[in-house]
């Protein structure tokens, strides 16, 4: 049995403790908005929120959130009406086919917490979401919605995660997840 | 390739099957896997809510969904089969590749004679591979003998605007090197042999719009003389695509709580088809969005075409128009004794039905739709003539600079001039053109199958090593939509992804000095292209 708090409230699940924690979030505990378009931790599609950091799913075995607050996009939300960042995602067609977005969303939702009502520079955002890969956008409409969004969290306050503030625990799965997204990104910037 | 990839769910209810697939086209898909399975294709449905991306990859049930179907029958429970990525990579097909070897004629002042080539291309085991070529531009005297070449690896799929991104590049390569051997400015030398202007063939417009809009003017000639290794240089390429469609029915109920469903067996890839039937749907009630249902992805719908060769846009608007007119026809008929005149006195604007001219003599449209009592609209129409057509034209401009001790390869800038028709959603337009850009910049500079010469199989099935642009790679990307709207809709989804690879190398060129041949741009291929111009060949 695995106790962790999902999206603000504690959850118990029963699987292999090697279960990918994607695979816990959408079969065991109903939570389909994760995708998965890789399964190597290259493309960002399956992140999510863990004590805060954004790990890609597909590589943290489920045993590692034992007692860790995990949040999904489905967490993002403001008591069901989308969040100032959702709702810029929405307004700019910052998303088409919708696969990479869970993962834009959570990953800047985190970029938005750490700005602290600062609107990131798009340089930021980029590099911030350099490890999210989309096919069908060309990005800059989601560079263009999450800078909005924090031109309105800076108004109100409120632009990132419910559920998410706890500072965060180093975990071997978070610090696994996160080579791999740094590794992308200075590939990125090795190409260019 | 897609960041979702190719699967689907099965489950059978007796002899019933249903399929959520990830398709472009629900009717074709359920057609197919009647045929494959030997069943009547009234016992199979397909549903696409919504899906991950096609591109042009994604019609067929394929293996995997014949598999699951059959699964999910020997299991007697519903089956989910995905592919995993390696999977996706190896079988679900890729653009074929495209060689040639061009001979060309110019005069002097700058006019195209003649074009000589020869082509191969392979399309893997047993599947063809062949593009336009020359490409648009007007060589009097043209002979192309084209081959294509199987070999033993996984057959091609069409990729977004098939076989253009090719033929466009050999062509538009070939141009700047024999503008630069008459010494003519490319824009200037493009002009001199693109075809006349027409409707579906704005392409001077565009190059002389363009080079203005962009700062042609500031273009140096081929080789950039700034001292330091960072070189920068532009480049230009045009191209077209047909579009257009036909063949969409759909389906509209009104009923007396003023609801409105758009029934349509269409599907959105996540161009935004949902969108476009709610939009051609809500503005011809004269309602908002929001009072419009659309209903879509889904075989239990009205017959709609695959979604390929962007014409999906072109074959459904119309048809949603024509039914929603029906259905308002049909609520005229009913609501104008109430309102004490004739239906065609009526309209429909700003949420209200009311006469012509007076607002103030009307309904509010739920008012209007509570006197349907116990018998609600409920219209089928179809694609009909005059509301859409085809061919449309597109101008690209790019600068890059390079690293030429590294080779990197870096855009800055990217103009996109474009016409689709009748522009029926700004938003979703420009999101096409956007995305098709990107995907022409991972052409262009990353994308590429590597195959092990032996055994055919590729060695990158990963998105580790099969490289993908990320967010730090885009450059600025410039729009201008030249809106039509005498010529009706005809859909955008390919034709701006054509044009980028041709001007980033074209750009890559006019940087270097190095003759570029070849595509993706990596690194280590520019700098073969530099070693060779240092010695002397082209
Ligand atoms: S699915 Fe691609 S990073 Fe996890
Ligand atoms: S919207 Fe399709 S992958 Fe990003």
């Amino acid at each position: 049995m695995i106790e962790f708090v999902l999206n603000g409230r504690g959850r118990r699940v029963r699987v292999p403790p090697m279960k990918r924690l994607l695979d816990v979030l959408r079969e065991d505990c109903s939570l389909p908005g994760t995708k998965e378009g890789c399964g190597e931790g290259e493309c960002g599609a399956c992140s999510v929120l863990l004590d805060g950091r954004t790990v890609c799913s597909c590589l943290v075995p489920v045993v590692q959130v034992r007692g860790a607050r995990v949040v999904t996009v489905e967490g993002l939300d403001r008591g069901g009406r989308p969040s100032a960042l959702q709702r810029a995602f929405i307004d700019l067609g910052a998303a088409q086919c919708g696969i990479c977005t869970p993962g834009m969303l959570v990953t800047a939702a985190e970029l938005l917490r750490h700005a602290r009502g600062r609107v990131p520079s798009e340089e930021e955002v980029r590099e911030a979401l350099a490890g999210n890969l989309c096919r069908c956008t060309g990005y800059q409409k989601i560079v263009d919605a999450v800078r909005a969004a924090a031109r309105g969290a800076s108004r109100d306050g409120a632009a990132g995660t419910s559920g998410a503030r706890a500072p965060g625990r180093s975990r071997a799965g978070t610090a696994r997840a996160k080579r791999s997204r740094t590794a992308r990104t200075k590939r990125s910037r090795r190409r260019g | 390739m897609c960041l979702e990839t190719h699967g689907a769910v099965c489950e059978w209810d007796g002899d019933q099957l249903t399929a959520w697939v990830t398709t472009q086209g629900v009717h074709q898909c359920a057609q197919q896997f009647a045929q494959s399975l030997g069943i009547p294709q009234s016992n199979v449905r397909v549903i696409t809510q919504y899906m991950g991306g096609g591109f042009g990859s994604k019609f067929a049930p394929d293996v995997q969904g014949l598999i699951c179907a059959r699964l999910a029958k020997l299991a007697n429970a519903p089956v989910k089969l995905m592919l995993d990525r390696k999977e996706e990579h190896l079988d679900t097909g890729n653009r074929p590749s495209a060689f040639a070897q061009i001979r060309a004629g110019v005069t002097n002042d700058g006019k195209l004679t003649a074009f000589d080539g020869r082509s191969w291309g392979t399309g893997g085991a047993g599947a063809n591979a062949n593009f336009p070529l020359p490409y648009l531009y007007q060589f009097p005297n043209r002979r192309r003998v084209h081959t294509d070449v199987y070999i033993n690896a996984g057959q091609q799929r069409a990729m977004r605007a098939p076989g253009h991104p090719q033929g466009c590049f050999l062509t538009e390569i070939l141009m700047d090197e024999l503008a630069d051997r008459v010494k003519i400015d490319p824009v200037e030398f493009r002009i001199k042999n693109a075809p006349p202007k027409a409707p579906n063939q704005m392409w001077v417009e565009y190059f002389q719009q363009g080079a203005r809009q962009f700062g042609w003017e500031k273009r140096h000639p081929t080789g950039d003389p700034a001292p330091g290794p960072i070189k920068a240089g532009m480049g230009v390429s045009a191209h077209l695509w047909g579009g257009g469609g036909r063949g969409t029915q759909a389906h509209v109920d009104i009923t007396s709580d003023g609801a409105v469903v758009v029934r349509c067996g269409t599907q959105d890839l996540g161009t935004g088809t949902r969108t476009l039937v709610t939009i051609v749907a809500a503005e011809t009630l004269g309602l908002p969005t929001s009072a419009v249902k659309a209903e879509i992805g889904d075989t239990n719908y009205p017959f709609s075409p695959g979604s390929g060769g962007s014409t999906t846009a072109a074959s459904v608007s119309p048809a949603i128009r024509i039914t929603s007119i029906k259905a308002l026809d049909a609520l005229f008929a009913r609501v104008a004794p109430v309102l004490g005149t004739a239906p065609g006195n009526l309209v429909a604007e700003s949420g209200r039905i009311h006469v012509k001219g007076d607002p103030t003599k009307g309904l509010a449209w739920k008012d209007a739709c509570k006197h349907l009592g116990t018998e609600p609209i409920t219209v089928d129409g179809q694609w009909g003539e005059g509301l859409s057509s085809s061919g449309t034209s597109g101008v690209q401009f790019a600068e890059v600079t390079v690293d030429i001790e590294t080779g990197v390869v870096r855009i800055k800038r990217i103009l996109a001039m474009q016409d689709c028709g009748l522009i029926v959603d700004k938003l979703t337009a420009e999101s096409q053109v956007y995305g098709g850009i990107i995907a022409a910049i991972n052409f262009a500079l990353f994308e590429d199958r590597l195959l092990d010469r032996v055994t055919g199989q590729m060695v990158n099935p990963n998105m580790e090593w099969y490289l993908l642009a990320g967010m730090s790679d885009i450059p600025t990307i410039d729009i201008v939509l030249n809106n039509m709207p005498e010529r009706g809709v005809i859909g955008i989804g390919e034709p701006p992804t054509v044009s980028t690879a041709s001007a980033i190398a074209n750009a890559v060129r006019n940087a270097t000095g190095a003759t570029i041949r070849s595509l993706p741009l990596h690194p280590h291929k520019v700098l073969a292209a530099l070693e060779q111009q240092k010695a002397g060949g082209t």
